[in-house]
């Protein structure tokens, strides 16, 4: 009972990383690329870049001493650990992206780690958490072509879902809360995209769908919530029809949480396909397939289908059950997501989330009516340039 | 029996557990007697005496019990539940070291019952305090019930009429009591399966038999088999005595939205005797293939639906509607080979206004797949072609 009472530890680390440990890694030769004066890199004994440094995380164990406040970093800290680590490391192209994953992986973690460790659970929480989450689904999707061995799914997969879990009850405990000033402070800006992100990552799960249904009517804007339902139910449905169509108007980083069954989805869809259209001579146009489907190219679907036993002569497919072979599809990138994602700066779409895909929403509807759009919003990079420039 | 004094309670219970009356000790060690209210019973510090008295673990059983009545007197249902949780920690040591003999029975019936009542409760009170994880304090009863459980399932060297596993199925239905409420449901099935593996499951009080199968069937309808759901919730309800008609009501629940998938809708009449009429709306529109009427059902009963858990499997009944709407269709038009447009054009007629050929082909074809239409589409001729022979089989035989 009593250790529910005690205050909670707060730290006084005002950097990225403790001094105590730069000095360590430093002294041990533990630095990561990333930290090291790029002068003395290839030094026997590289030297710390104090500006780039970010506290790693280490396994708690029996037997090691509780930290010190001088180790642990206060929520502010914190979360320009967070805005750091999105804004200058996520972009970097000087190695393999899966290097960088595994890097911000492993700062985000210890991110995660000083939050618990002061009960961290405010408003700052939030925003941490809902960049995290960001980041593992951008990774998942950015990363889901990566053999087994260089990058798990399931690993990063569990990251998301205890973000996730985390956030929701945050959600929950700070429904209205003042700050000093005595203002409402408006914790839940992005509850609909998270709350979405949820639906969609654990689709067909029925845990999370109570749970969306719970939740739609007690938050003020659920505009994205409700068509992941939708979207949700067109799964349980088996409509593969529909689930296609509506994933297509996603926002992006919706269409990320959500990719990694689609798959599964076009699997399925080929499955009964095969059994309902089933005939000796009846064709089936593939181009229309692999637009209803959200195939990438003709080629892909073309060679998806014969893959599977089907017969595809001259643009067309003959579904016959009985030379279907079912068998898994491989997860691929997608053109559009590919084309989606090329609008704008990662940086802009792990911070800003769907505000950011939502300009960009705009602009698919511009380009829709043939208007071009010139105004200022319409240049991704700007923004993150502007900063770039005040910042030297 | 309320004003008693505590010697002469000590001396009752000593007299029971020695000439072997369960049930009479059960009665005094049970909250369901009126001995609790009686403030010479409710003791904080009652170890020394009961010391005096039994022999270990019985004294610490009945200091438990003393101890959480005065718990119970004073509201505090987390300290109840943890001077219950030494009750049972103390009855299970004691009835392991019973051979061959299975008096004790009613004893645990009684205590057990009592610990997850007042985990209930416990968890109730910490949620207000703003403390512990939902259900935190059943899910710890629940581990207590199966050190029980394993005592009466490993007694292999008794015969019958004195094994301990005539306790299996009472400790088993509590267990599902917990595990559905704390969402648990996978630990359901190696519990089932003991009972499944029982000679005398068939043999348990008609009562305990109509708790497990409800919960079964419960557990198989949200496992998607409702043939077995449809077994097992409809002997709940054809034995459940008839002036229970809460639990009637309870099985009915259930019952009626597996029916309904199978192609039984209810009649209005059962409805409205048991007060469950949210489900009248639903089982019209199924019938009548209104889609509409259907989603606006689910909508205003929502609440109801979710709070009971069957909301995600109502909402399965919308192929079903389909499947009676697309029937129509095809009366109405006579011919075997029916034009998607046709189904298209009925559906908008139910005010689905935003659908277009391809999700009607794939809603058909989802049909097809699943044996409700017997038949296939052609694309080139956007057509669907029936079978001359029973094109809409029976519900009752594809599911």
């Amino acid at each position: 009972m009593s250790h529910l009472q005690e205050h909670p530890m707060q730290g006084t680390c005002m950097e990225m990383c403790p001094e105590s440990e730069i000095i360590m890694r430093e002294k041990h030769g533990l630095l990561h690329p990333f930290e090291m004066v790029p002068e003395t890199r290839h030094h026997k004994r590289p030297r710390a870049s104090r500006e780039w440094m970010v506290k790693e995380y280490s396994r708690p164990a029996a037997g090691k001493a509780e930290p010190s406040q001088s180790e642990l970093r206060p929520p502010d800290v914190l979360l320009k650990t967070v805005n750091f680590l999105m804004d200058r490391v996520v972009p970097i192209s000087s190695c393999a992206w899966k290097d960088v994953y595994d890097y911000v992986f492993d700062r985000l973690r210890a991110v995660r780690q000083d939050m618990v460790m002061q009960s961290i659970g405010g408003v700052e929480a939030i925003r941490i958490l809902e960049v995290a989450i960001r980041f593992h689904i951008y990774a998942a999707y950015r990363l889901c072509t990566e053999p087994l061995a260089r990058f798990d799914q399931k690993i990063n997969n569990t990251h998301t879902q205890e973000c996730m879990k985390r956030l929701l009850v945050l959600y929950d405990n700070n429904v209205t809360q003042q700050n000093y000033h005595g203002d409402t402070v408006c914790y839940h800006s992005n509850r609909d995209e998270f709350e979405s992100i949820y639906v969609l990552h654990n689709i067909g799960n029925s845990e999370a769908l109570l749970h969306a249904l719970d939740i739609k009517n007690k938050i003020r804007c659920s505009k994205w919530l409700n068509r992941s339902l939708e979207i949700s139910r067109a799964y349980q449905d088996g409509n593969y029809a529909r689930f296609c169509k509506m994933v297509r108007l996603l926002p992006v980083i919706l269409r990320c949480a959500v990719h990694r069954h689609t798959a599964e989805v076009q699997r399925r869809a080929l499955g009964i396909m095969s059994v309902a259209y089933s005939s000796k001579t009846l064709k089936f146009p593939v181009e229309k397939l692999c637009h209803m489907l959200n195939f990438d190219t003709i080629s892909d679907t073309t060679s998806i289908l014969k893959q599977r036993g089907l017969w595809v002569a001259d643009g067309n497919v003959i579904f016959q059950k009985t030379n279907y072979q079912d068998e898994q599809i491989d997860l691929l990138h997608s053109k559009s997501i590919e084309n989606q994602l090329k609008m704008l700066n990662a940086s802009d779409l792990l911070i800003d989330g769907l505000i950011s895909s939502d300009a960009q929403s705009f602009e698919e509807s511009f380009e829709k009516m043939n208007i071009s759009s010139e105004s200022p919003h319409s240049n991704p990079g700007t923004k993150y340039e502007q900063t770039e420039w005040w910042d030297e | 029996m309320a004003q008693i004094s505590l010697n002469q309670y000590l001396s009752q219970i000593e007299t029971y557990l020695s000439v072997k009356d369960g049930t009479s000790a059960a009665e005094l060690l049970s909250f369901n007697h009126p001995h609790i209210i009686n403030k010479r019973l409710q003791l904080r510090a009652p170890e020394i005496t009961c010391e005096e008295w039994f022999e270990s673990p019985y004294d610490e059983l009945v200091a438990g019990h003393l101890k959480a009545c005065w718990a119970w007197g004073h509201g505090d249902f987390i300290v109840a539940y943890q001077c219950q949780a030494a009750v049972v920690q103390a009855f299970t040591k004691a009835f392991q070291g019973q051979k061959d003999e299975n008096w004790a029975l009613p004893l645990m019936f009684a205590v057990t019952l009592d610990m997850r009542r007042f985990a209930n409760k416990a968890d109730i009170q910490l949620s207000e305090m703003g403390k512990g994880r939902p259900g935190e304090t059943l899910e710890k009863a629940a581990e207590l019930l199966m050190g029980c459980f394993r005592v009466c399932a490993s007694d292999n060297r008794a015969s019958v009429d004195d094994s301990k596993k005539w306790g299996m199925l009472n400790l088993v239905n509590q267990l599902f009591k917990i595990y559905f409420k704390i969402n648990k449901l996978h630990l359901c099935k190696p519990l089932i399966r003991a009972i499944d593996s029982l000679p005398i499951k068939d043999k348990f009080t008609i009562s305990q038999m109509i708790t497990f199968r409800y919960y079964v069937g419960r557990k198989a309808m949200f496992d998607s088999d409702f043939k077995s759901a449809e077994e097992y919730l409809s002997f709940a309800f054809q034995r459940c005595h008839k002036h229970s008609k809460t639990n009637k009501r309870l099985i009915l629940i259930y019952l009626l939205p597996v029916k309904m998938l199978l192609g039984h809708m209810p009649k209005q009449s059962l409805l409205q005797k048991y007060d469950l009429t949210q489900f009248s709306d639903v089982a019209q529109a199924v019938s009548s293939g209104n889609l509409l009427q259907l989603n606006s059902a689910l909508q205003k009963n929502e609440a109801f639906f979710i709070k009971c858990g069957i909301y995600l499997i109502l909402e399965k009944l919308k192929i079903i509607t389909y499947r009676n709407l697309f029937k129509k269709v095809y009366l109405i038009m006579g011919t075997h080979q029916l034009p998607i447009d046709s189904f298209t054009t009925a559906l908008r007629m139910m005010e689905v206004e935003d659908i277009d050929n391809d999700e009607v082909q794939c809603i058909v074809a989802n049909l097809i797949y699943e044996g409700k239409i017997k038949g296939y589409i052609s694309h080139q001729h956007q057509k669907l072609v029936v079978s001359k022979q029973n094109p809409f089989p029976p519900l009752s035989t594809v599911m």
